[in-house]
């Protein structure tokens, strides 16, 4: 009971923070190495920094005071100001970037104090589902608009530079993503699988928006790689594969790990038999030619919109006592990859959840689907639903532990072919949800795919941060839990009005003091260490 | 752009705090800037722009006399036309305010028709026609048409079903003529919800207050010491359990060790049965309840 009584203090030693840290320095250009080397001040880029772990060195907070954490701060987004925050936040400067779907904010990362807010006034449509965040470089923040635009924001102001078409809304695409910054190129894709229409991959310039290389996802010409997995030209021309998810990036080999959507049409799949490369796959790219250097597909065929986009996470690990580059996907169709990430070949290729779908492995690592549980007319029973056994939430990877964590979910759904035609289109069938069990935070060894621990997750769908303090923090009942990253032993939780988490948390320091900071809906809430 | 200078109401905001657990209280708080303006209007794309019937129906006897053969019946092509649902052409109209503003200068430019009339010859009433029947046809390919639904489902054996139903499935355990009888349960549901309910019933939780839910998840709580708690589980999270007693007194316990929490979900029956089931089994089950009109 005592400390009850101790944390209660936490409104007054917040309300002193505040007092001392009323202003913000105004922020500095971001470069370009800064993001290359993330400082411990700053989260400059979607994962925290290129490789995807979400690990972040910080040790102020460990798992014998983390459960002395009290709240810093509570941003609450306006009214009509884009809804639920699924964007992970950036902080450059002292400031947090982010976004809902057609908005951008700039608020303090001390104090929750709002810096600007952009509501983009000229939308035109597109689907308003979510939306990832943003890319800075210099004295600019990007993000991508639903109908399809790369909009270009003054860092300190909020004004708009300048906004650049990346992709079409009258061809039923729209925007989602977070752009990534990679030297001197922003790295980012459309959204969409209403209509069957090619995804790819963009380089753009950070001046102006610009394009300097475009990879298609599947094949658009002739003799193209990847053409003999569809049935012909014009099946892989409209073959679909959005680049849903922030890039990963390896600076050393120069090569962007770019994970792929489903192909076309979704559901009904008559009309595309074969593998649909390079659809549902981990592709790796030269950074600066957007060449394809080598691909691993995490579901060939898929039929159940489970997609690949998931994030390709990148760390160094030691398989058989030799030294490796490796790149680890959970992917959404239930299965973990852990893969050479120079070569793209496959060391580890096992379910991290139970599925009904897969016949095993073929050599290369891939699933090899079982064809009675494709969708059917009168329906198939299948596990994963649509949702998947995750889904765009991002994962971690901490190289203290060697475990790799992932909210996960096992859930039932009867899968329908609505459009039996030979030539179906868009979607042709969808799952209708029969049940699902209690979500769960998985532990995965990396070196063999074992589940080290599994714990029941209390909260909804959220993204995972790991830290050098050995604390996993993810989502918990109403709001954000901490967790022991080698045990998975429950350390704390806060509930935060809204709702769990429903974001990517991040951490950071400024002052001396360590910041968790996360979303829950349309609140974006920061948790310090009181001193 | 907007901008707002405001006051982070942090200190406003009630903090609860337990042991390990902190709980943040509501939005509560002060001084908020106005309201965020509308933003002006801009004209819309839809994901299923309107489609006006009578010049659909007109346009599809265009379609019949100028372009079936080539195209097909539904524009996604033939043996000797392209799939035209996913052109530039079809799907900037369909984009636009006014239908057959883009398909327009595109058949005036010249393009085949099967009986050879002359493309540019169409009038705008015409144009539009067609154009209003591609846009019911990409529209007819989104998730949102009322196309997209489910076919047939009844395919099963239903003798096959009531063999299982009274075997292997061991679903006649707890459905008898008296006890969760499923007497006129085709009469209730279309086949695909009962398909889906047969699987798994849905309607687990228990948190709300209002009659008994017979498939409510209870708990029973067991410490070190002390007597046992039981009830209708509302809520768990990594630090507490919470329960309402058959009294309607809510209870939160706090985890501790060597306590155990039993939980009885009185559908897990069919969540055993989702590993067991074959799909021909489904099928054969819905068929058979589809019998019990």
């Amino acid at each position: 009971m005592k400390r009850i009584l101790g944390t209660c203090l936490v409104v007054v030693c917040v309300s002193g923070l505040l007092a001392a840290q009323a202003q913000s320095p105004a922020p500095a250009g971001l470069t370009g190495a800064q993001i290359e080397r993330p400082s411990r001040d700053s989260w400059p880029t979607y994962n925290g920094d290129y490789s995807g772990r979400r690990f972040s060195a910080l040790t102020a907070i460990d798992a014998s005071n983390v459960k002395h954490l009290s709240l810093g701060w509570i941003y609450d987004l306006p009214a009509g100001g884009g809804g639920t925050v699924k964007a992970t936040p950036l902080q450059v400067g002292g400031t947090l970037y982010f976004t809902t779907p057609n908005h951008a904010y700039a608020v303090e990362a001390r104090t929750g104090r709002e810096i600007w807010h952009y509501a983009y006034p000229r939308n035109r449509g597109g689907i308003i589902i979510g939306n990832r965040g943003v890319a800075i470089l210099g004295d600019t923040v990007y993000f991508v608009t639903t109908d399809c635009n790369l909009i270009a924001l003054d860092i300190r102001t909020g004004a708009e530079k300048w906004a650049k078409e990346f992709c079409s809304l009258e061809m039923v695409y729209y925007g989602s993503v977070a752009p990534v910054v990679v030297k001197d190129k922003l790295i980012f894709g459309p959204s969409g699988d209403d209509l069957d229409q090619p995804a790819y991959l963009e380089a753009r310039s950070p001046r102006d928006g610009e394009l300097i290389w475009r990879w298609y996802v599947t094949p658009q010409k002739a003799g193209e790689p990847g053409l003999d997995s569809w049935p012909n030209l014009d099946m892989a021309k409209h073959g679909g594969g959005m680049t849903w998810q922030p890039i990963t990036y390896d600076p050393e080999l120069n090569l962007i790990y770019v994970t792929t959507g489903n192909p076309q049409p979704v559901v009904a799949y008559k009309n595309r038999p074969g593998a649909n490369l390079f659809t549902a796959s981990i592709v790796a790219l030269n950074a600066d030619t957007g060449k394809m250097v080598w691909y691993f597909q995490s579901s060939p065929n898929d039929t159940h919109d489970w997609d690949a986009t998931q994030t390709a996470v990148l760390f160094d690990g030691t398989i058989d006592g030799k030294p490796r580059k490796l790149v680890a996907q959970a992917s959404r169709n239930g299965w973990f990859f852990v893969l050479d990430r120079t070569t793209g070949k496959a060391i580890v290729s096992s379910e991290f959840i139970k599925t009904n779908w897969a016949l095993g492995h073929d050599d290369t690592g891939s699933p090899i689907p079982n064809p009675a549980k494709r969708p059917q007319i009168a329906g198939a029973l299948v596990t994963p639903n649509q949702g998947g056994a995750t889904n765009w939430y991002p994962p971690s990877f901490s190289p203290q532990t060697g475990l790799f964590y992932v909210s996960a979910t096992r859930a039932f759904s009867v899968w329908y072919i609505y459009d039996a035609s030979d030539n179906p289109m868009g979607w042709g069938g969808t799952d209708r949800n029969v049940y699902s069990e209690p979500g769960q935070i998985k532990a995965i060894d990396y070196r063999t795919g074992q589940i080290r621990w599994s714990i029941p997750r209390y909260g909804g769908n959220a993204g995972l941060l790991t830290t050098a303090g050995n604390v996993l923090f993810g989502s918990a009942a109403g709001g954000i839990g901490a967790y022991n990253a080698t045990t998975g032993e429950a350390l704390w939780n806060a509930r935060l009005g809204t709702g769990s988490v429903t974001n990517g948390p991040i951490t950071y320091e400024l002052d001396g003091l360590q910041y968790v900071v996360a979303a829950a809906g349309s609140r974006m809430v920061a948790f310090v260490l009181n001193r | 752009m907007l901008s707002h200078t405001r006051l982070s109401f942090t200190a406003a905001v009630g903090v609860l705090v337990a042991v390990s657990a902190t709980v943040v209280g509501g939005a509560g708080g002060q001084g908020r800037g106005g309201a965020t303006p509308p933003a002006p209007a801009v004209p819309q794309i839809s994901n299923r722009p309107p489609v006006d019937e009578a010049a659909h129906d007109r346009g599809r006897t265009l379609w019949a006399m100028h372009c079936v053969t080539c195209h097909g019946t539904q524009a996604r092509g033939s043996d000797t036309g392209p799939n035209i649902i996913r052109t530039r052409t079809v799907n900037f109209d369909r984009s636009a305010q006014q239908a057959g503003s883009v398909l327009g200068p595109f058949l005036k430019a010249g393009h085949p028709t099967q009986g050879g009339k002359a493309s540019s010859s169409f009038t705008d009433a015409e144009v539009a026609a067609l154009a209003n029947f591609l846009r019911q046809r990409v529209n007819d390919t989104m998730r949102s048409s009322a196309l997209f639904t489910v076919g047939d489902i009844v395919v099963g054996d239903a003798k096959a079903g009531e063999a299982y139903f009274n075997g292997a499935g061991g679903c006649a355990a707890c459905h008898t003529a008296t006890a969760r009888s499923l007497a006129g349960i085709a009469v209730k549901y279309p086949p695909v919800s009962l398909q889906q309910r047969m699987l798994f019933p849905g309607g687990g939780g228990g948190g709300g207050r209002g009659a008994p839910n017979p498939n409510a998840v209870t708990v029973t709580i067991a410490a070190a010491s002390g007597p046992a708690l039981s009830g209708v589980l509302v809520e768990e999270s990594d630090f507490h359990v919470t329960l309402r007693e058959s009294d309607g007194t809510i209870r939160v316990v706090r985890r501790a060790p060597g306590m155990t929490v039993t939980k009885t979900n009185p559908l897990q029956a069919h969540i055993d049965l989702l590993d067991r089931i074959t799909d021909t089994q489904i099928h054969d089950l819905v068929a058979y309840l589809e019998t019990k009109k």
